[in-house]
């Protein structure tokens, strides 16, 4: 999430945050090694920084899924490097919610609706991005009344959390009959997401696609993981990379 | 000129280095404590969704989310003219309570503890919380259990109990189940059961201690400053809401009013050398760093809000209040130390909360959100467990947020928390030759503040080993002590 940071410069943030012209120097009598370092260009995510092993997704990531790891770990049968201890399914398979109109006919954001309380909240007009994010929480955001933010990350199937939600939404949404006059119909609801990049990138600016990655100064793989997705735990089906 | 640098230091959740720079002769001549990192909230809060704001600002820290989280929520309730509601004014409050009884007790006995649990001088294998739980294997094993179960409130109401998701402008998520409330009753009161106890404890096998009695009582550890926290209508200390009252290092009142008009009375230094900005108050003006009646800077946090304080809201609690001011006969305490101390009090307080809270009617009732009129400015004041917390923004027509300004607890104790340091610096270099043992003491110094330099410069945690080099006068590396 502090990776929402490069979307604006390095200059910027010192000035927002210390006033115009503020440099790092020493302490008074200080030498010059003895000052504070600069900032970096950019916030990097750790797999191009050092060789990430095992990832333990989630923000924070939920007691169950370091339990996991801490057993497979302890018990000597650790899976190969790379392997990601979540669900491949989504979020939504663990959802107490219980999903009926997969359709969307307005969009609200969590403080302008009560919502009601057994059903999916995507169902509602809420922007929860259940359905591209790992499971392994148990949906705990959802159960407790409020959309999925992502902070497990993208299901291997999703790939980029922002395009694949973008395309769900694009696939949801409906105006009324199906047809070419509907369309800027559709695109109004659609206008009501205000804030896309914070909304669908919180926590995967420097891991998404272009030109996100690209202004993070990242190169490479297109993976957010540095070596192949490998299959979750607790996922019966292979992953779709 | 000797140089030794402490970095990174330990047991608080962010990062820092201490600079002490020594004379020819050996004795101090200065101390600095640096912040190296920035993350920037402040400007990357920009362009996001208002109600966002509880979300993203509680990542700022992985200790005290709890407190970003309300703070937040109660920027965004000014901001939209909202009234929350009760019950969700309940629900808020007895979180927040819980928060703070978990966070005291983190600190007294897994960040502190090994300070304040163990002989003075600890070897360094056994200074640290698993030291603590062998040395006091029943009262360890009550603590891990009863956090858990405090913790446990803080899922059921917050949603997640790191990083909760439950706040919004006007009000909370859902209302709370009667079932949630009955499983907090029960919570309650194993946390008023260990709050009692660690009273007990505190005074047979702490107080006494000959180590602890000198840091409490000697000169070189009182830092007189003025002092900033919330209280309510009684003058007892109340960390969710309340007036802010700011009172002298004389112990005079200097304001008592509006928390959010406060904001106006500060203003903030900035030095090249740290990315943490250093706050004082206005009407002294900005004289360096030097203590007293004199000059602008004052302390907030636990020993900062029993000072402002004239009695607590709970009967427990209220007994500590009174032998902690009979132990020192003068008010305000300005002994640093002290911090630890004034932390159990509110401890109490917190837990016997929790227990009356969790007895209200409506804390289970069904109207959470309060009706929100159209996006404007706010300023949201509540009391983190480190001390005072201001969240200020301004939103949009659209309610995305134009701009952020927040100064955090560990902000306010910047100086203070620099000033201590050199206090300590002073009197371990007249000791004689520096050890690990010794430069442990001054980290000691840093730590009775509990700070959170994360919070302070909103930027990432860690934490590593500590690692002391000392330089002699041409800068040739004379001496590492690896921890």
């Amino acid at each position: 999430m502090p990776a929402l940071a490069n979307l604006t410069s390095r200059e910027e943030l010192l000035a927002e945050a210390l006033g115009e012209g503020w440099r790092p120097g020493p302490p008074p009598g200080g030498e010059a090694e003895d000052a504070p370092p600069d900032l970096l260009p950019k916030a990097l995510p750790l797999s191009q920084v050092i060789r990430v092993d095992y990832v333990v997704p989630g923000c924070p990531p939920p007691a169950p899924l370091i339990g996991e790891f801490f057993n497979a770990f302890l018990s000597g049968e650790m899976p190969e490097p790379g392997y990601v201890f979540a669900k491949v399914k989504a979020l939504c398979e663990e959802c107490p919610r219980t999903r009926e109109e997969r359709v969307l006919k307005k969009i609200v954001r969590p403080h302008e609706l009560l919502p009601a309380p057994e059903v999916c909240l995507l169902d509602q007009g809420m922007i929860c991005l259940g359905p591209v994010t790992c499971g392994g929480c148990s949906a705990a955001c959802p159960s407790a009344g409020m959309p999925c933010t992502g902070c497990l990350g993208p299901t291997p199937k999703a790939g980029d959390m922002g395009l694949a939600m973008i395309s769900a939404l694009a696939s949801l949404v409906r105006a009324g009959e199906e047809g070419e006059e509907t369309i800027p119909k559709e695109d109004e609801i659609l206008d009501a997401l205000v804030d896309p990049i914070g909304t669908l990138y919180k926590f995967g600016v420097p891991t998404s696609l272009s030109p996100l990655r690209e202004r993070a100064g990242v190169r490479g793989s297109s993976s957010p993981y540095p070596v192949p997705y490998q299959r979750g735990r607790g996922g019966e089906e292979g992953g779709g990379r | 000129m000797k140089k030794i640098v402490i970095d990174p230091i330990t047991r608080l959740e962010g990062h820092g280095k201490i600079l002490l720079y020594l004379d020819e002769a050996g004795g101090l001549k200065d101390a600095v404590l640096e912040i190296p990192e920035l993350r920037g909230f402040e400007r990357f809060c920009q362009g996001r969704r208002a109600e966002e704001m509880p979300q993203i600002t509680e990542r700022i820290c992985g200790v005290c989310p709890e407190a970003h989280h309300l703070a937040s929520a109660k920027a965004l309730d000014e901001c939209y003219s909202a009234e929350v509601p009760e019950p969700a004014r309940l629900q808020r409050e007895l979180f927040y309570d819980a928060y703070i009884f978990s966070d005291h007790l983190l600190h007294l006995v897994f960040l502190g503890g090994p300070d304040l649990l163990l002989p003075q001088d600890t070897p360094k294998g056994q200074r640290n919380v698993l030291g603590v739980l062998q040395a006091h294997p029943e009262l360890g094993k009550q603590v891990v259990k009863v956090r858990a179960r405090a913790q446990r409130i803080l899922d059921l109401i917050g949603g997640k109990a790191i990083h909760p998701v439950f706040a919004l402008p006007g009000g909370v998520a859902q209302p709370l189940s009667q079932e949630a409330r009955e499983e907090i009753r029960g919570h309650a009161q194993a946390m008023v059961g260990l709050a009692e106890r660690m009273v007990t404890f505190f005074h047979e096998q702490v107080l006494p201690d000959p180590g602890i009695q000198s840091l409490l009582l000697a000169e070189e550890c009182r830092l007189p400053t003025h002092y900033m926290g919330l209280v309510d209508e009684e003058g007892a200390p109340n960390f969710y809401h309340g007036a802010l009252r700011i009172v002298s290092a004389a112990g005079e009142e200097i304001y008592c009013g509006d928390a959010r008009e406060a904001l106006s009375l500060i203003e903030e230094h900035t030095e090249p050398w740290t990315y943490v900005k250093f706050p004082y108050l206005k009407e002294f003006s900005w004289q360096g760093f030097s203590a007293g009646v004199e000059s602008g800077i004052y302390r907030v946090g636990p020993l900062a809000r029993i000072n402002v304080a004239e009695r607590m809201a709970t009967p427990l609690a209220q007994e500590e209040f009174e032998r902690f001011f009979d132990h020192f006969g003068e008010r305000p305490v300005h002994a640093t130390f002290a911090y630890h101390w004034a932390r159990l009090i509110e401890m109490v307080q917190a837990a016997e909360d929790v227990a009356r809270l969790s007895e209200e009617d409506a804390l289970t009732g069904r109207e959470v959100r309060g009706e929100l009129s159209s996006p404007g400015e706010g300023i949201g004041v509540i009391e983190a467990a480190r001390g005072t917390l201001f969240h200020h923004y301004k939103l949009s027509p659209e309610g995305l947020v134009e701009f952020v300004n927040l100064i955090v607890a560990t902000t306010h104790n910047a100086a203070g928390i620099g000033l201590s340091v050199k206090q300590m610096a002073a009197r371990v270099v007249k000791e004689g030759e520096l050890d690990e043992r010794l430069l442990n003491r001054v980290e000691m110094a840093f730590r009775a503040y509990d700070p959170c330099l994360a919070c302070a410069t909103h930027f990432l945690p860690g934490e590593t080993p500590l690692a002391v080099e000392i330089y002699d006068a041409q800068g040739v590396l004379k001496q590492r002590i690896v921890r």
